[in-house]
Formats: structure tokens, sequence, C-alpha cells
């Protein structure tokens, strides 16, 4: 169930907004899936957010079973396939002077040889709602408990809207991930040093 | 939970103040805007939501009230069952600071708002040094006070004070009190350490601006640590100043409640606000070039002040009993009010005697507000 609200959550990303995106998963970090069964159909149905047939299966068998209302559920608008998405993605922060970014220091201090963990890379995405930093992460375990924590860490250094991307092994990486990962620098790796995040 | 005649909204927005300090403040700034934009349910079950994730307890009638606006928005009530509910909320003690000026460039970009928004009484600003909630920001976070009348509309006022400090690139807390009603532990601190924001173009008696600006006006997304070393180093400050000495002593209050529980030591000490405001540091030392320590000064000028206002005083403060710590919101309050008093009398004194400049104005007209308002809070919610 865990890892079926995940996919669907890293699946969302740079097409919720990000202030909810990052508290959805914080809530399923946080086994809060009877609000998130609420609220995040609620969001896809308000933002007329459309989900590709996999991505409703997952809506469905994620939250429905925590009281997701099917009607609801059932309205979130189709989509044939994920479209490339509208975001850029740079290696290095285009408004940040080159004085060395103490967030990748602890997160790589953090992650470094962590069990369960495989490549920790990073970039900088640009668009409409400014300069984010994109953390991508490959796991093999914990994936949800993982982003909770590394969004946690990341707010308290200073990213309102963290964007913490954790990855799990095999996944068939959708257009904004793919986007990113292309852009990426290597942060750190954990313990799992064979699971690399790879272009599909 | 009753309908008395509240709007649902402004009961919400209530109840949203009520999590300050508590739950981290986008989640706060988030529902707020649900609120003002009419989607209720989604304001009620992010607040809810943030509770569960974080395992943030709550007071029994607290959980009423959420399963009550659960109901009233027709979300699920059960929602609610799984918080966790305490008799005695965990202390948590917040520190607030005016140093490095919070209000600095607050002025510019608020005033047009507070110009639109109905009834706005007054601005402030302070800076909180320590974390709320389970997932709370960086440090440390502006937090806006902003006080409004009985014509302002809470929701509204938050909702668009914080878009356009967002939008000004300012990260803030926007915290709406309306006058007349109780203040809070958190926001009764935030209020006594917190600075006025000058708007439409009045001048605030502010203490001398610090030697430079804090880098994180402008929030930028780096971390703080990634700036340079001016930023304001940690927090150590926070207790809310120096209260007026000479006043507690005489009325023994402070002696009373340190002495009551060892609960109350984390309650912030009660506002010596009114003195805070009075003692317009700038005006004090020019006066005095007088032979008198300052102390010396201040006690007199406070005594001088309250010769029939101390029997008063007295009075009041006679009747408390010695209570556990239950009774410690109304005592504060209570001394509060008889400080602002005070704090009026002062600043009429000054008013008259030294010709009040501009700077004073701004501060002499919240502070009649501010007193108007805790004075029906007194006479409603005194022995409560």
């Amino acid at each position: 169930m865990s890892d079926t609200c995940h996919e669907l959550l890293l699946r969302l990303a740079g097409r919720l907004p990000d202030d909810l995106l990052w508290r959805y998963r914080d809530w399923a970090a946080s086994d809060a899936y009877a609000v998130l069964a609420r609220s995040l159909p609620r969001t896809l149905l308000h933002g007329r957010i459309p989900l590709t047939d996999h991505e409703l299966r997952l809506l469905q068998d994620a939250l429905v079973p925590y009281g997701a209302e099917p009607g609801a559920v059932s309205s979130v608008k189709g989509l044939d396939e994920l479209p490339p998405t509208d975001y850029t993605f740079s290696p290095e922060s285009p408004d940040r002077v080159p004085m060395g970014d103490s967030a990748t220091v602890v997160l790589g201090a953090t992650l470094r040889g962590r069990h369960g963990v495989g490549e920790v890379r990073s970039c900088w995405r640009i668009g409409p709602s400014g300069i984010n930093r994109v953390l991508l992460v490959a796991a093999t375990t914990g994936h949800a408990r993982l982003t909770g924590e590394l969004q946690r860490v990341l707010r308290a250094l200073g990213e309102h809207d963290p964007c913490v991307e954790v990855v799990p092994s095999g996944l068939d990486l959708p257009p904004y991930h793919r986007a990113a990962l292309a852009a990426s620098e290597l942060v750190c790796a954990g313990a799992e040093s064979e699971e690399h995040l790879v272009l599909s | 939970m009753t309908n008395d005649g509240v709007g649902l909204p402004v009961r919400l927005h209530d109840l949203l103040l009520s999590m300050a300090g508590r739950v981290d403040d986008d989640a706060l700034s988030q529902a707020r805007e649900f609120l003002a934009v009419g989607e209720l349910d989604r304001a009620v079950e992010l607040l809810v939501g943030t509770l569960l994730a974080g395992s943030i307890p709550v007071l029994p009638d607290e959980r009423a009230a959420i399963t009550w606006a659960l109901h009233e928005v027709r979300s699920d009530a059960a929602l609610t069952d799984r918080l966790p509910v305490v008799e005695v909320l965990p202390f948590v003690r917040h520190r607030f600071t005016a140093e490095h000026d919070p209000a600095a460039d607050l002025s510019g970009v608020l005033t047009r708002a507070v110009s639109v928004l109905p009834d706005i009484r007054s601005v402030r600003c302070v800076w909180r040094s320590s974390p709320a909630g389970s997932t709370p920001g960086p440090l440390p976070q502006r937090v806006v006070l902003v006080d409004i009348g009985p014509q302002g509309f809470a929701p509204a006022t938050s909702y668009r004070i914080d878009a356009v400090l967002r939008k000004a690139g300012i990260r803030a807390a926007v915290e709406v009190l309306t006058v007349g009603t109780q203040l809070s532990d958190y926001h009764a601190s935030a209020v006594t350490a917190s600075r006025a924001v000058p708007i439409s173009g009045a001048p605030v008696s502010a203490p001398p601006p610090p030697p430079s600006a804090p880098a994180m006006a402008h929030e930028p997304p780096a971390t703080w640590f990634d700036q340079s070393e001016e930023l304001p180093a940690p927090a150590p400050v926070a207790e809310p100043t120096p209260a007026p000495e000479p006043v507690e002593e005489k009325t023994g209050s402070r002696r009373t409640r340190t002495n009551n529980t060892t609960a109350l030591e984390g309650s912030q000490p009660f506002p010596p606000k009114p003195v805070k405001r009075i003692s317009m540091a700038p005006a004090e030392p020019e006066i005095e070039a007088l032979p008198e320590p300052m102390p010396i000064n201040r006690a007199e000028v406070t005594t001088e002040l309250k010769p029939d206002e101390l029997a008063a005083l007295q009075a009041a403060l006679a009747e408390e009993p010695a209570e556990p710590s239950s009774v410690d919101a109304n005592l504060s309050e209570r001394e509060r009010a008889l400080l602002q008093q005070l704090h009026e009398e002062l600043a009429q004194r000054e008013q008259t005697g030294a010709k009040a400049t501009d700077t004073g104005r701004w501060q002499i007209d919240r502070s009649s507000a501010r007193q108007s308002a805790f004075g029906t809070s007194n006479n409603g919610h005194q022995p409560q």
C-alpha cells in the first residue's frame, strides 16, 4: 500500500503544486492515509489534473481502502500518456553564486553509505514558480519514509517546498524525472552502490 | 461547539490561530488561504492531516472543535479519531526577538494592502527563533502580527497580507488578531517582543535600526548558513525584554506567579510591551543629562503615575487566588490590561508634556486601540 501510494505521489511531481505535493508525501511517510484519501482526490479534481490509467489504478488501490470516495476518484480526468515536462533542469542554480552548496554537503553526510540507499543526485529546476532544488535518490526500501526524512532536512535547511524524488528500483521514470536526471550531478552514494538511477 | 452567530470561516480562523506554534507555519498559511477563498473543507482537512502526520497532540476540546468543523464542512468527522489527545499540552517555549529589525523592509510592501483591507488597527513584526510543528521551516521565522477591529475579516486579511509578502519575496507567518479577544501565550509573547511596522507614512518610534538589515529579509532559497556571518546568529534572544520591574515589584504579581507553579516558568513573562514601547530608547538618553540613574528615574515616573491606579491594580491582583496554572492566562491578561492602562497614562503624559512627535502618534493610536480592546476583554472574562 505504501509503495503504491509512494509511486503515485512520485509520478505527480511537477504536476501537483509543490506546496501540496511535499505535504502529501509527508503524510504518506507518517501513515496519515485517511486524510490523504480525502485530500488528494479533491486536489486532483480541483486542479483538473489528469491521470493515466496506470496512475488511476494506483490512486484507487492506494486510497479507496482508506476512505477515498470512489465517485471522486472516478471523476479524475484521464490522460493517454504523460506529456514532456514543462520544466527545464540545470546542474547548477542560475541564481546562486558559486559559494558552495551547504545543503548538498549535509545530504551527502547524511546519506553516504546508508543502507537501502543507492545513488543520490541533485539538480535545479527552473519553472514558473521559480528555481527549486530537485533531489533524486535511488532506494531499495522505505521509500516513503526516506522521502519524509529528506524533506524535513531540506525544509530545515531553507527549502519551503522541497522536491525530493526517491525512486524505487526498476521504476520506469516519468518524463519529469528523466529530464531531471539528465541534468543532475552526483551527490553521494549509499550502501547499495549498484543502485543507479538510469535513463530508460 | 455551538453556533453562536460567528461565521464558520471566523471560527476556523480562530481554530488555526490556536494552533500557531504547534503546527508548521506553511500549513497554517495554506489553511488560511483555503479559508479565505472559501474552500473550508480543504482548510480543515489540511489541519487534520498536519496534526495526524506530525502526531501533534491536542486538547479534548480542541479535538471536539475539529470534529465539529469537519462535520460542518461535510468531511469525515472520524478523521479525528486518531488524533493524539492529551489533558495538558506539552510546553514548548517559543522565542521571539525584534533584533535585526524585522519590520525594516515591510512598510513599503504592506502599505497598499493595509490601506485596502478593512479595519486594520496595526501591524507589528517579530522574528521567531524556535521551530514550530513537526516539519518546521528554516529559522528565524518572521512573524507578522496584524490587529484588526470588528469590521475586519481575519481570514481575508491573513491571506491578502501573506500573498503580498510572498510576492515581494518575503516569507512570514501572518497572524491576524482581533482586538478584544484573549491572546494565547504564543501570541502574547510574540506581541510583547514585536516591533511596530510603520504604515501609511507614519514613522514609528522604532528602536535604532541594526547596523545591517538581516540577510534573510528577502528570503533566498539558500540555507541560512550559506549566507554571510552577519545573519542573526542563532538566537539567544527570546525573552521579551526586561519587564517593567518597578511595576511588577509593586504588584507582586510576578513573584506570585513564579511561585505558583513550575509549569508557569515556561510561559512567557507577561507583556512588558507597554514599557517597552514607551521607553522610546532614543528619547530617554537624550533627556537624561540628569545625574539620576535610569532605573531610579523609571521607578519614579512609574510610581508617580499611579497613585489611585496602583490601588486599583493591587486590589485587582489581591483577588488573585494562588491557584494552579489554569488561571494563569486570565491573570496575565488582566495584568496586561492594567499595564496597558498605565502605558496609556504614560503615553498621554509624554504627549502633553513633551509635545508628541509623529513618532509617538502611531504608538499611541495603537495602544489606545489595544487598550479599549483589553478593556472589553477584561470585563468579558475576568474570572472566566
